[in-house]
């Protein structure tokens, strides 16, 4: 019994993080009908910007570890932003109006940048993120230890979901978000800036993706250039599942997947840990590819 | 058409292929190392262009695809215990091949099919969980070597067999795509809607493509772990996958020509500039995403067709 | 007897009703228009008809056979070829590739043949080769095979896709506001061509179109659609007099 209670706070834990990550796949789909393949790749920078920062902040900043905790994750948020609008500026704008195959090859492209990039600028070797806070446990079991760690994890990133849902549904530029995400031409008609409205959710998504990546580091604290690869795709197959395009799927997806994958590394084998969601995601397609929230979507003739 | 210049010129290149074996003995083992991958990297490409370029179907799951062929190959002639010089070695070895090749296109068709209903970014992802599917797997079978990987695989690849393979896929695709039949694979990538309409059958054209693919990429497993001699599931990773569709982004979509250039460019450069290694995929990325941006038909493929197609206008279809 | 045949057909997206209870004949030598305001449905019926969408209720019948569950590309093998709205011509064939995909079925070889090339596949690529060249011809499009059919003038591109449409020899045509975009003097083009098509190819005509004067020159009969519904069906000068037709288009009267 404490054992599966063990893995359904590991699960949550890990696919809250996940929810974060899908949640900027979603909301840049839902805008521009594409998978952004980076982000992923913007996931791993912000554990790096974490890395670097936190160091940092508690020598001039010197605070309680819960504010500098806090400082690390702004600090990485911020420059996950810059990246993700930066990146849709340079590589993504010049091709909105051309078929999705070539911005698709672009966003696999940045993809590898970052990663292969990554390993030049950070160095190729596994790092270890330091420590924020002193990690205690609240419960302490035989066998169930209940971490402050995972607690605070599984907190923060609810409170981050709150406050995307804010933005998106009674702020002005949420609105306007979901306007354009209907439709790009009516809504430039209305009024909207369709180029800051696609800059902010790039902007958005990217920032989720570091706050997940220095609440992931916490968890995973081994960093390297190539880590975001697999929460990237683990995400993305979240987002499908939940219905790419609505975001209350991506977070019920994100937290699916954490928890099946808590299951089967739990109860079958690690080694399996990674084919699972992908054959999640190819029986979700085959059987609906709308996902559980999704809206199905036919093709204008 | 003419009628019969390219068998002939499929004759000559095995012939040229036959004689040019010779002269193995007279090249470093470091360079004739080189010519043999630029051989693989062109029959990987060429078939990944089927699937992308010609019929227009996102994929990035070809690793897997030569992973099925290396270890079925490899199974086989290891059960057989081939060895080099004897009389069973070169019909076996080939049927060995066949068998890689064809149990690849078995995955080809499976692959194929959720193809049928997904579209670009999907499928790109769905074929890329497939590879790692099966690289997974793999990992996890302890016949195979399991992540140890796979040893003692007798070395039958060499210079004819892997030119034969390049000339005869190249032949297969220079045929296909100058017939009335291959048209659709084209037509299929430029407009599903549109293809139906005119009575071409979408669904068997995405999966003739994928399993030929699928096919040819398996024998150039098959040749790879019979001339590297160990195989081990990381070899076949999405890296893999990725590497190949760069020579397909960077020869061009849909060019014959373009594609080869690009598969013995991107063999030989690393080699060549040994002193930039570590920039390789750095090298890669950038150039996939400075092609699309400024020349989106690739370096090498001149042609002015794929490229209308990859500038057009959604909104104008 | 009549070649299309649509029964009490409806299809529904979510909870719109698209079309609603839709019956319609056309006789193998008709040509029909089928107008009506922007949203009616018009291009939805076209759609079930050659099977991009499946009604959701009654029956879509060609040549006495049911099409329900018919693939596109099924449909368009019994005989029913169109053209789209917003043109789809392929981006990346030439004029005479695109004709030549639209001869596809005429071929009687698959993927082994083509890729060891026998005899017999050279003379049936002959053959092809021939059709081509006439089709081509008789539509005066001869001079422009070489060249990639998205690159030509918009009333090229519009011929273009109506002659590969035709090259499947189909017993009824669909034209999906073939003069939509067109000057007037291509509009006068294309009615010739309208005419020249059913006298060569004797195939029905069943087509969208919004301009009145090609509606009223060339259809013999005329259906109008409303909010998915028929509202009136008849020669033109019924149409025009109905005063059912008068308030689709203009609006209740005051």
């Amino acid at each position: 019994m404490n054992e599966l209670l063990q893995q359904v706070i590991n699960g949550i834990s890990l696919g809250s993080i996940y929810a974060l990550i899908a949640l900027g796949y979603t909301m840049i789909y839902g805008i521009l009908r594409f998978i952004n393949f980076a982000h992923g790749d913007v996931f791993m920078v912000g554990a790096f910007v974490g890395y670097y920062f936190a160091p940092i902040i508690s020598k001039f900043f010197g605070g309680s570890p819960f504010a500098n905790g806090l400082l690390v994750m702004a600090a990485a948020m911020i420059i996950c932003a810059v990246l993700g609008v930066t990146i849709e500026k340079f590589a993504y704008k010049p091709l909105r109006s051309r078929p999705k195959l070539t911005v698709l090859i672009t966003a696999i492209g940045m993809s590898l940048f970052l990663e292969f990039g990554g390993q030049l600028v950070f160095g190729p070797d596994p790092k270890l993120f330091p420590a924020l806070m002193p990690s205690s446990a609240i419960v302490n079991t035989e066998n169930l230890v209940i971490s402050t760690n995972s607690l605070i994890v599984i907190i923060t990133a609810f409170v981050l979901m709150i406050l995307l849902r804010t933005i998106v549904y009674r702020t002005k530029i949420g609105a306007a978000m979901r306007a354009v995400s209907y439709n790009h031409y009516a809504a430039s008609l209305m009024g909207i800036n369709i180029n800051t409205v696609i800059s902010f959710v790039f902007a958005l998504g990217s920032s989720l993706a570091g706050a997940a990546a220095v609440l992931y580091s916490s968890v995973y604290p081994s960093i390297n250039p190539l880590m975001g690869i697999f929460p990237g795709l683990k995400a993305f197959i979240a987002a499908v599942l939940g219905g790419i395009g609505n975001l209350y799927g991506a977070a019920i997806g994100g937290l699916i997947i954490g928890l099946v994958e808590t299951f089967v590394t739990g109860y079958i084998s690690s080694t399996y840990r990674d084919a699972i969601s992908f054959s999640i995601l190819i029986l979700i397609l085959l059987i609906k590819p709308s996902g559980i929230m999704g809206k199905f979507e036919a093709e204008k003739v | 058409m003419n009628r019969h210049r390219s068998k002939l010129v499929l004759l000559a290149s095995l012939v040229a292929a036959g004689g040019l074996s010779f002269l193995q003995p007279y090249i470093s083992p470091y360079y004739f190392q080189i010519i043999i991958y630029i051989g693989i990297n062109i029959i990987l490409a060429s078939s990944l262009n089927l699937i992308n370029g010609f019929a227009g179907q996102f994929s990035l799951g070809h690793a897997g695809f030569m992973a099925i062929g290396a270890y079925t190959a490899s199974v086989i002639t290891t059960a057989m215990n081939l060895q080099p010089g004897t009389t069973l070695a070169i019909p076996m070895f080939l049927l060995a091949l066949l068998c890689g090749g064809l149990i690849a296109s078995i995955f080809g068709l499976l692959v194929g099919i959720p193809s049928l209903r997904l579209k670009g970014d999907y499928l790109a992802i769905t074929t890329l969980g497939f590879g790692e599917i099966i690289r997974v797997i793999i990992q996890n079978l302890d016949f195979l070597g399991a992540a140890r990987g796979f040893t003692g695989i007798a070395k039958l690849a060499d210079f004819f067999w892997v030119y034969a393979f390049v000339a005869v896929l190249i032949f297969l695709i220079y045929n296909l795509i100058h017939s009335t039949y291959g048209k659709g694979f084209m037509a299929v990538r430029d407009d599903e809607i549109a293809s139906e309409a005119v009575g071409i059958n979408v669904t068997h054209y995405k999966v003739v493509a994928f399993v030929t693919g699928a096919f040819f990429a398996g024998i150039a497993g098959g040749l790879y772990a019979h001339f590297v001699t160990y195989i081990n599931p990381s070899q076949f990773g999405f890296l893999r996958s990725f590497e190949i569709v760069v020579m397909v982004v960077v020869g061009g979509m849909g060019s014959i020509g373009g594609v080869i250039v690009a598969a013995i460019l991107l063999t030989i450069l690393p080699e060549a500039l040994r002193a930039i290694a570590q920039y390789r995929m750095v090298i890669y990325s950038l150039l996939l995403i400075i092609i699309m941006l400024a020349r989106p038909q690739g370096l090498f493929g001149g042609g002015i067709s794929i490229k209308r197609f990859l500038k057009q206008n959604p909104e104008q279809t | 007897m009549s070649i299309l045949s649509l029964q009490n057909c409806s299809i529904k997206f979510g909870g719109l009703v698209a079309v609603s209870d839709l019956c319609l004949e056309i006789e193998a030598d008709d040509l029909l228009g089928l107008i009506g305001p922007n949203g009616a449905g018009k291009t939805t019926v076209f759609n079930f008809i050659t099977g991009v969408y499946q009604p959701t209720s009654g029956r879509v019948v060609f040549n006495g056979k049911d099409l329900a569950g018919l693939k596109p590309h099924q449909i368009s093998a019994l005989g029913i070829a169109r053209t789209f709205q917003n043109i789809r011509l392929f981006p990346s064939l030439t004029v005479y590739e695109t004709v030549q995909v639209a001869l596809r079925k005429n071929i009687r070889y698959g993927f082994m043949q083509a890729v060891v090339r026998p005899n017999s596949l050279f003379q049936q690529e002959r053959e092809i080769n021939e059709t081509i060249k006439e089709i081509l011809n008789f539509f005066g499009l001869l001079p422009y095979q070489r060249e990639m059919a998205t690159a030509l003038p918009y009333g090229i591109q519009r011929r273009v896709e109506i002659v590969r449409a035709l090259a499947t020899k189909p017993r009824l045509l669909l034209l999906d506001e073939p003069a939509a975009g067109m000057n007037p003097a291509e509009k006068n083009e294309l009615m010739g061509l309208i005419g020249q098509v059913r006298e060569h190819y004797r195939c029905a005509v069943f087509l969208i179109e919004h301009d009145m004067k090609v509606v009223m020159g060339i259809c013999e009969r005329i259906a109008v659609l409303d909010y998915g519904i028929k509202i009136a069906e008849g020669i033109p000068r019924e149409i025009q007099n109905n005063p059912k037709v008068v308030e689709a288009y203009l609006g209740e009267k005051a």
